[in-house]
């Protein structure tokens, strides 16, 4: 398993780099990049329909399938919109054994919709951005959007130990960390 | 950020609604001529977006664990796929995955008659899911296929001929995305491939 010491030294790797290292024999760092993409693969058979159960086949043999294509995978500039086509087969794969006439009326099922893609694509990206901050831009950004039930900034600033008149400047430096971290990763705004 | 009249926190409270009158009209005629400015609202927008709908599930430890064991449970070396391709040739892809024995290996639960095998050569990738047909189909067998290629996509015959035999039973060209389609009664065949640079060959693809 990743142990703390591993993700920091890896934390900032790009995803070729990941890759290569990969290639290399570096088991640490297969460990992160199925942790670092396993929320979003685990996530797409969930958004399917399909069960934990079949999921977590699902999860088993997408990360067989990239285990097999590594040096493909080095050659990717978007590895996640690549986990999300292979992952969405799979589900296909597995939906059809079970439901055959579920994807009839699709044109093209095997692939996913170019707009879930960039969708599922840009909530990995700003969760893993999320990941990249330190703990208290983490913990007050977390609290504002992610939350479902979205505490106060009363309830924000006593969880942090803050003054509650310092939420609104501690929210603009933290968003400018998360988006340089985004721009780093090439989030676009506009797609 | 240049130098602007407004803050980046009077900024991020445009972003979120939170300015009104002529606090935000003085963040909107300003991010009118900015792009820069114009960009970090954006930014905000589809953060938010992106965060409020987030309803992503992290896979439970074992689930993690056991797709991480993987790596050291593999069997085959990784070979880097060299950039130059070789002369013409005939290529025989190897099987690097197979749903079926990968079931019995970790244990996965199986996902009825199909299943997924993917091969693996020098130049190119032959991943392919076999099912069955369903039962207004006729009886027999769907290959789906897709031939992931380093040399420029083309439409490349694909043809379907019983071990032992000089004929194919189907051919087909692939799309420009290396995709195609077969249909094959039970037997056992070899896949072969016209690339541009070799004949590739799959062998002894048993259909059942």
């Amino acid at each position: 398993m990743l142990t703390s010491k591993d993700v920091s030294l890896d934390s900032h790797r790009s995803d070729p780099a990941l890759v290569q290292a990969c290639i290399d024999g570096d088991e640490h760092a297969w460990n992160k990049l199925v942790a670092q993409y396993g929320r979003l693969v685990y996530s797409i058979p969930l958004r399917c329909g399909l069960s934990s159960g079949d999921a977590d086949d699902v999860f088993q043999n997408v990360w067989s399938i990239a285990l097999h294509q590594l040096p493909r995978l080095r050659d990717q500039t978007r590895l996640s919109s690549w986990l999300i086509t292979t992952t969405y087969r799979e589900c296909w794969r597995l939906r059809k054994q079970t439901v055959p006439s579920l994807d009839d009326n699709i044109v093209d099922a095997s692939a996913p919709p170019i707009e879930d893609v960039l969708r599922w694509e840009r909530e990995h990206q700003v969760r893993e951005a999320l990941s990249r901050l330190d703990d208290r831009c983490r913990i007050l950004l977390s609290a504002l959007f992610l939350e479902h039930d979205q505490p106060s900034y009363e309830m924000i600033a006593v969880g942090l130990g803050v003054p509650m008149g310092s939420i609104g400047p501690t929210r603009a430096r933290c968003f400018k960390k998360l988006e340089a971290v985004l721009i780093k990763m090439g989030f676009d705004a506009d797609t | 950020m240049c130098s602007h009249p407004i803050s980046y926190e009077q900024l991020i409270k445009y972003a979120a609604d939170e300015l009104r009158g002529s606090e935000a009209a003085a963040v909107a005629a300003h991010i009118a001529g900015c792009g820069e400015c114009r960009a970090t609202v954006s930014r905000y927008h589809a953060m938010r977006t992106a965060m409020n709908s987030i309803q992503s599930t992290p896979p439970p430890p074992v689930t993690l664990a056991r797709a991480q064991a993987l790596f050291a449970n593999r069997q085959l070396p990784i070979q880097p796929i060299p950039s130059e391709l070789p002369m013409f040739r005939h290529l025989v892809a190897r099987l690097v995955f197979d749903s079926r024995s990968e079931t019995m290996l970790t244990g996965v639960r199986g996902a009825g008659n199909s299943y997924h095998v993917l091969f693996e050569s020098e130049v190119a990738e032959v991943d392919l899911q076999i099912e069955p047909l369903e039962e207004q189909e006729g009886t027999g067998w769907q290959i789906l296929g897709q031939v992931g290629l380093d040399e420029p996509p083309s439409r490349s015959p694909v043809a379907l001929v019983p071990s032992g035999a000089t004929l194919p039973v189907v051919e087909v060209d692939a799309d420009e995305r290396g995709l195609f389609t077969l249909r094959a009664k039970e037997g056992r065949y070899d896949l072969l491939i016209h690339l541009v640079s070799a004949l590739l060959i799959v062998p002894e693809l048993e259909i059942r």
